[in-house]
């Protein structure tokens, strides 16, 4: 005798899996996000200038995201892998610190 | 003599069928991935014999490459992220606008029949065609993408949901009637289930029309999303990139059609599907 | 209780009038309202036009017509060469059950990418043009049509197969009295959703990645902010792809199938 799976096991799964594939990238960057803002930022500020560090050299995505979050000042001079921004809130230091491809974040 | 031991005997006739049936399974995956297998073979061939210029074929392993890549660097997660967004924006409105405009046209006879061509003509002039337009009115923006993918999903919708209306047996409604129902009765529990099977078919159909026009929307107006993606991947040179791309694209899909539209399809068919002519 | 005709009666004229009539009442609302904005705003041609400037086009704008043709040209090399290749792989294919089962998951896989995706690829691989937008019309109503023949094939009973070999017959009399009409019906449906999503890939492919046609002239002519041009083109498609359909296919299915008196066609 065959058994029947239930009609819902397939949804399920497939509910599971796309929230899986949308969740894991913010719930991983949350996760991490400790220890990332640098002890020289200034968190009491209400608008700070930062460094940005990455583990690779940032492509376009990396910059159109960092400028939502503050205003974009190019490039850092010595390393490729750095961006700087300005005027950037504490609220949006959180939310850089939550993007899980972000490896530090600097004074500048 | 030995006795006959019909519980051990029926234990291992079970125990053999389930490993049978177990084998069965493995071997039905192995079978299903064979032609990929296949295919990424003839792939690698063609590619080493042919040596190619790295802007229009790369080897596979590329693309794996590609994928850790972008994935590493956060740039796939998002991108699926806002093109998935995109489409579900667009499903809530196709769902709230399109199902009860469906079931309004389809509960009158003659007002569904007027309604048909209609909706026909504007199911075939695609959303993808209105795109120029609504790039005037709207610029490169996300409105213009929402405005496609809710255009070419409520189609659909609408008119599927309108025909599941209309071949609810009628003797199931003179059947309530005769029973003292009320008309919102009626519609409670006659209607709305007996419509089910063809709603969700037109849904199904809907989402499908919707996603290829989020893609084509996000290849010409740009701004995040997998389309996107694979088309800036090409406009690079990136062919890597946009292999992966459509492989995630194909993926996502099957993903969304097999294991959640077609199985509630089926669901809804069996429990509150009519036999039909 | 609703009003029944009484058994017999003619049909009056007033009958005929209404089924052309009734069905264009939604038309004619739309028209209504979009010539009562009009007159309410007078938006400049760029975002509104009038409802004379959108009909106007076809006379006016002669590079309305070579688009037209162009579009139609690519469809129908890109479409002949599909359907042949398709049924032609289609049947072979399924007459093999082993090979049948291992192609399936290709299909589904293909069908999965869509065709408006392989447009990038296409351009890298044949460039911008004509050659471009004929392949991705063959790669979207291919697989339709190759995975519809094949599945049409494997679900013609074996049994008529088998009696007509015992009889005699070699395998290609096979193919060509029991296995082809018998897979008819998958077929012409197979190739009525082939030519709906080709039409649509014409389109698409167009627009991203060509010198003509009426998917570029339509995306051109929003550069230009001419409304006009783009809803009469927008329209055009639409009016051709139901064309398509109920001119051509609808009868041929008609024709075909009922003629084995295989199946009855939907209206």
């Amino acid at each position: 005798m065959k058994q029947q799976r239930p009609w819902w096991i397939k949804p399920i799964v497939g509910i599971i899996l796309l929230a899986a594939l949308l969740l894991a990238a913010p719930l991983y960057g949350r996760f991490t996000s400790a220890g990332k803002i640098g002890e020289g930022v200034d968190r009491t500020a209400t608008q700070v200038d930062v460094t940005v560090d990455l583990p690779f050299e940032p492509e376009n995505y990396h910059r159109d995201t960092l400028s939502d979050l503050g205003v974009f000042a190019g490039r850092d001079r010595t390393d490729p892998t750095k961006l700087r921004l300005r005027a950037v809130s504490q609220d949006d230091l959180k939310k850089i610190a939550n993007l899980f491809w972000v490896e530090g974040i600097a004074p500048s | 003599m030995e006795s006959l031991d019909l519980g051990r005997l029926t234990e291992n006739m079970l125990a053999q069928h389930r490993r049978s049936e177990r084998n069965e399974k493995i071997f039905g995956i192995f079978r299903a991935l064979g032609p990929f297998v296949g295919l990424i073979a003839l792939w690698w061939g063609v590619h080493a014999i042919f040596d190619p210029s790295p802007t229009k074929l790369v080897a596979p392993d590329k693309v794996v490459d590609a994928f850790f890549e972008s994935v590493g660097e956060g740039v796939l997660p998002a991108y699926i992220l806002q093109s998935l967004q995109r489409l579900g924006f667009g499903v809530i409105i196709g769902v709230v606008v399109g199902i009860p405009v469906g079931w309004l046209l389809g509960l009158d006879k003659e007002i569904a029949k007027a309604a048909e061509p209609t909706l026909r003509f504007f199911n075939a002039v695609s959303g993808i065609a209105w795109l120029p337009l609504l790039v005037t009115w709207f610029g490169f923006t996300e409105r213009t993408i929402s405005s496609i993918i809710i255009y070419t999903m409520i189609f659909p919708v609408v008119f599927n949901t309108m025909v599941g209306v209309r071949t609810v047996p009628p003797v199931l409604r003179d059947a309530a009637r005769s029973m003292g129902a009320s008309w919102p009765r009626i519609i409670k529990d006659v209607y709305v289930p007996g419509s089910f099977p063809s709603v969700m078919t037109g849904l199904r159909l809907g989402i499908g029309f919707g996603w290829r026009a989020l893609i084509a929307g996000e290849f010409v107006v740009g701004g995040g999303g997998l389309g996107f993606f694979i088309f800036d991947a090409r406009t690079a040179g990136v062919i890597e990139r946009v292999m992966l791309g459509m492989i995630v694209l194909g993926v996502l899909w099957l993903m969304i059609d097999r294991l959640i539209l077609r199985p509630v399809e089926e669901y809804t068919a069996t429990k509150w599907g009519m036999v039909r002519q | 209780m609703t009003a029944l005709a009484p058994v017999g009666a003619r049909q009056t004229i007033w009958d005929r009038v209404k089924v052309v009539l009734v069905p264009a009442i939604p038309f004619l609302l739309i028209l209504a309202v979009w010539a009562s904005v009009r007159t309410i705003y007078d938006h400049p041609i760029s975002v509104l036009p009038r409802i004379i400037d959108v009909i106007e086009v076809p006379f006016r704008e002669e590079r309305y017509w070579s688009n037209v043709r162009a579009s139609i040209w690519r469809l129908v090399l890109g479409f002949t060469v599909a359907a042949t290749t398709g049924i032609f792989v289609g049947l072979i294919a399924g007459l093999s059950r082993r090979v049948a089962q291992t192609l399936n998951p290709l299909v589904t896989a293909m069908n999965a990418i869509s065709g408006i995706a392989w447009i990038p690829l296409a351009i890298a691989w044949l460039g911008v043009g004509t050659s471009m937008v004929v392949f991705i019309i063959w790669n979207a109503a291919f697989f339709l049509i190759f995975g519809n023949t094949m599945l049409g094939v494997r679900l013609t009973p074996q049994i008529l197969e088998e009696s007509l070999l015992t009889l005699g017959a070699n395998r290609w009399d096979v193919i060509r009295q029991v296995v082809f009409p018998g897979a008819l019906p998958y077929i012409m449906s197979g190739l009525r959703a082939g030519l709906g999503f080709g039409w649509r890939a014409v389109i698409a492919a167009e627009l991203v990645g060509a010198t003509s046609g009426l998917g570029q002239w339509i995306f051109e002519q929003q550069e230009f902010a001419r409304a006009d041009n783009i809803v009469a083109g927008a329209l055009t498609i639409g009016v051709i792809g139901l064309l398509m359909d109920r001119v051509l296919l609808a009868p041929l299915e008609r024709r075909t199938i009922e003629r084995w008196g295989l199946v009855e066609s939907s209206a």
